[in-house]
């Protein structure tokens, strides 16, 4: 199973797009002028780690949902062979800088009382 | 369905961490100042589940270079290398007989040291004279009892309820000086397995780092026989050497035991410290020979207390086996012209680095396989070669679920897709 690998500069790119966006950010805490002097930096801190924990949801959830979308209906499963309709199921994923509900397809096999989670994005395997 | 399950890249840090820090309490509450919520028991089955896999992947390897399949990892070529070997002591518990300690044992672990070398080569010995360290009486007797086993006074039988664990001798008349050669890159390889499995696992190894490629080459051990059929088997084509300081230990035991009082006991074992530092062992030998006859042959059965160990008859006894089936392995003024190492210093360091880890009185674990994945998660992350970075990196990219949920246990074929 091959999956596509980013490169350093491909991922430093995507950082620096998110980066512009802390302008936005401390633009909906502070207003137009950003912080007064009063502001101190743990507070700053606090502000910048809940948007970044937020964005790190927001993208493995879009990404997740996504991928669950393109697993067919139904899977062969990997024991019998037989096809078997899926469903959407959910579970708590902690993944780095945020836990994340991720939305996936479970299958059950009567003929072999099993349950599996299909592949997502057809790939075919199992 | 309350289900919960951790990113493969969350799984590397709590495994690294349950690697590197003493406890699995320690371990856990790392990975939670981390901002992930986990319990301790998680972090312990996480840990053993990862164990286990390295395992398997280990075990595939030796297959592989047993067909000849194993390809190194680097296309670099070592100067010079040296694999040493030495054991410990692990506290096991029979796994399955419930919560508490159940038919606790005592079992020896085999760690292997595989490193790179770098240093020069000498047309004459770089260091004919014995150094400082080996002729100052306060540290020759603290390296003897450190190094306990059959030639120091501590030879008493494995005790179940012990000592502390040993202190590697990291005395400073031990330090590396300049002629001897300074180690680059490490790696360990670590079990409970029998040395006639341990052995391929080593060769393994050194396979993967171009070991047997390298110019220089040695093996370093100390003269337990179970460590030369290693030697032989999986490198007969390197220096066999047997680590000086054992020889000092069994040097100096026998001459405490010939001579009748301290002094004439340090001049002897100063001679014959100085003439095994020289190469000159057989000189050695032959007067250990004579002192064998003057005093009598050691009387017949196994040592029972402390006062028949030091038996001189048995010392000297000990003294001329160790030396005598070794003494091909201790032509040290050549292995330091070659620029190789004389002493197993780098594996009883790293011993002690296992130890800190997997060694306490409170410590024991599931026989085997508890005691087994452990020493695998501590020998990577001892080990400078990313060992877990690209475990996780090649491992398939599924996700680690929650013990007990609907996924049964050939679900990792059904390919999931969370990195
Ligand atoms: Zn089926």
């Amino acid at each position: 199973m091959s999956t596509p690998r980013f490169t350093a500069e491909e991922l430093d790119e995507l950082r620096q797009l998110a980066a512009a966006w802390g302008k936005i950010v401390s633009k909906r805490a502070f207003g137009e002028d950003g912080p007064g002097l009063d502001v101190d930096f743990r507070t700053m801190e606090q502000i910048a780690t809940a948007a970044a924990q937020g964005l790190t949801e927001g993208a493995l959830q879009q990404m997740l949902q996504q991928q669950a979308q393109k697993v067919p209906d139904e899977a062969p499963c990997p024991t019998c062979g037989e096809p078997c309709s899926t469903r959407p199921h959910t579970r708590a994923l902690a993944a780095q800088g945020a836990t994340v509900q991720q939305a996936e397809r479970i299958a059950h096999c009567p003929a072999c009382r099993r349950d599996f989670f299909p592949p997502a994005g057809g790939s075919g395997v199992g | 369905m309350d289900e919960h399950a951790f990113s493969s890249s969350v799984v590397q840090r709590i495994v690294t961490a349950a690697a590197r820090f003493s406890s699995f309490r320690d371990a856990t509450d790392a990975v939670r100042m981390t901002g992930v919520s986990i319990s301790e028991n998680q972090v312990r089955r996480l840990a053993h589940e990862v164990g286990r896999e390295l395992i398997a992947r280990r075990d595939q390897k030796v297959v592989e270079h047993r067909r000849r399949q194993l390809e190194p990892r680097t296309a670099v070529v070592p100067e010079a290398v040296v694999v040493e070997v030495d054991g410990g002591r692990i506290r096991t518990r029979a796994a399955g007989a419930g919560p508490g300690v159940h038919e606790a044992q005592n079992k020896e672990d085999k760690v292997a040291c595989l490193a790179t070398l770098k240093g020069p080569v000498f047309a004459t010995d770089p260091c004919p004279e014995p150094p400082d360290g080996f002729q100052c009486p306060r540290r020759v007797r603290r390296l003897v009892q450190q190094m306990k086993g059959p030639a120091g006074e501590a030879a008493a039988p494995e005790n179940p309820d012990e000592s502390p664990p040993p202190v590697p001798p990291s005395d400073e008349a031990l330090e590396r000086p300049r002629w001897s050669p300074e180690r680059l890159v490490r790696t360990c390889v670590a079990s409970l397995e029998t040395s006639a499995s341990f052995g391929p696992m080593m060769a393994a190894e050194a396979q993967e780092r171009h070991f047997y490629a390298a110019p220089r080459r040695a093996f370093v051990a100390d003269g337990s026989a179970y460590n030369w059929s290693i030697q032989r088997g999986y490198f007969g084509t390197f220096e066999p050497i047997v680590d000086f300081l054992h020889a000092v230990c069994y040097v100096f035991s026998s001459a405490a035991a010939v001579r009748a009082d301290e002094a004439s006991g340090w001049s002897q074992y100063l001679a014959w410290m100085r003439a095994c530092w020289q190469g000159r062992v057989r000189d050695v030998l032959t007067e250990l020979d004579h002192w064998q006859v003057r005093l009598g042959e050691p009387p017949p059965g196994e040592a029972a207390t402390a006062e028949e160990r030091r038996d001189p008859r048995r010392v000297v006894a000990q003294a001329r086996s160790y030396l005598g089936n070794n003494r091909d392995r201790m032509a040290y003024p050549r292995y330091r012209r070659e620029g190789l190492p004389t002493t197993s210093s780098l594996v009883e360091s790293l011993v002690g680095e296992v130890n800190a880890r997997v060694k306490s009185k409170q410590k024991h674990w599931n026989r085997p396989g508890g005691a087994e994945s452990i020493l695998q998660l501590r020998a990577a992350v001892l080990s400078q070669d990313d060992r877990l970075p690209r475990f996780f990196a090649e491992r398939p990219g599924s996700s680690f679920r929650k013990r007990g949920t609907l996924c049964h246990k050939s679900e990792g074929v059904a390919a999931q897709t969370v990195a």
